[in-house]
């Protein structure tokens, strides 16, 4: 897999970006873009040019699973790797988001020190 | 590690903190307008969105008693919005136990912090 240094996230909640923020940009020295939803990450996707897009399950509108199946629609856009962040990490859950085309999913809450590290295991 | 991140980290904690009594006082008033059978299925929805965050926030900054409470609420919620249905008045005095488990919660946080 190719190296991974830009990183498209899309979370609703501030709070969580802010922290995630942290984890990948500080501790994980990724460039990060972030969109609050999915219909501005569909927006913003070409023009940044992600090598791993992290998405957020529960968002209002467009959730992540219709993120990532809208994104799949886009040509080019069927090669980036996708995670999924979420809480709801049940086998059936996991199941169902790798259906979708996710390679992984990241499990919430996240420990912010950690985080990088989990990316580049999932990657490896 | 740097300084600098540890202490950025643990400012967002705080400020989740601070931010604890508005987040209560705005779910205390949406509580009420779906008591009031006020709620459409947009605001219902966001009502079930506030308290999610709550869980997502509250496991994120540490809070977890508060994040648990607001998961139990967020599953009781979770089984009317999939089924696309709007709690009425008795599903909602079912909710105050959930309601006031959140609501002593947040009080203890902010007691606490108001102590410190």
């Amino acid at each position: 897999m190719k190296d991974i240094n830009k990183i498209l996230y899309i979370e609703d909640e501030l709070d969580i970006q802010a922290i995630t923020k942290i984890a990948l940009c500080d501790i994980g020295g990724f460039t990060l873009e972030i969109c609050s939803s999915g219909k501005e990450e569909i927006q913003k996707i070409s023009s940044f040019n992600p090598d791993l897009i992290l998405i957020d399950v529960m968002m209002p509108e467009m959730d992540g699973p219709e993120t990532l199946i809208e994104l799949k629609k886009i040509k080019g856009m069927e090669s980036i790797p996708v995670i999924f962040m979420t809480a709801k990490v049940q086998k059936q859950e996991i199941t169902y988001y790798k259906s979708l085309g996710a390679i992984n999913v990241i499990s919430k809450p996240f420990d912010p020190m950690n985080l990088a590290q989990q990316i580049k295991n999932i990657l490896q | 590690m740097k300084i600098d991140t540890i202490e950025k980290i643990e400012l967002l904690k705080s400020k989740f903190r601070l931010e604890i009594p508005s987040r209560l006082e705005e779910i205390e008033q949406k509580f009420i307008q779906g008591k009031n059978l006020s709620f459409n299925k947009k605001e219902f929805e966001e009502f079930y969105r506030y308290i999610h965050s709550l869980t997502g926030a509250g496991s994120t900054f540490g809070e977890k008693e508060l994040s648990q409470s607001a998961l139990s609420f967020e599953n009781e919620l979770k089984i009317f919005l999939d089924k696309s249905k709007i709690p009425n008045k008795e599903d909602f005095i079912n909710f105050e136990v959930y309601m006031n488990d959140l609501k002593n919660i947040c009080t203890n946080i902010i007691n606490k912090d108001t102590k410190e």
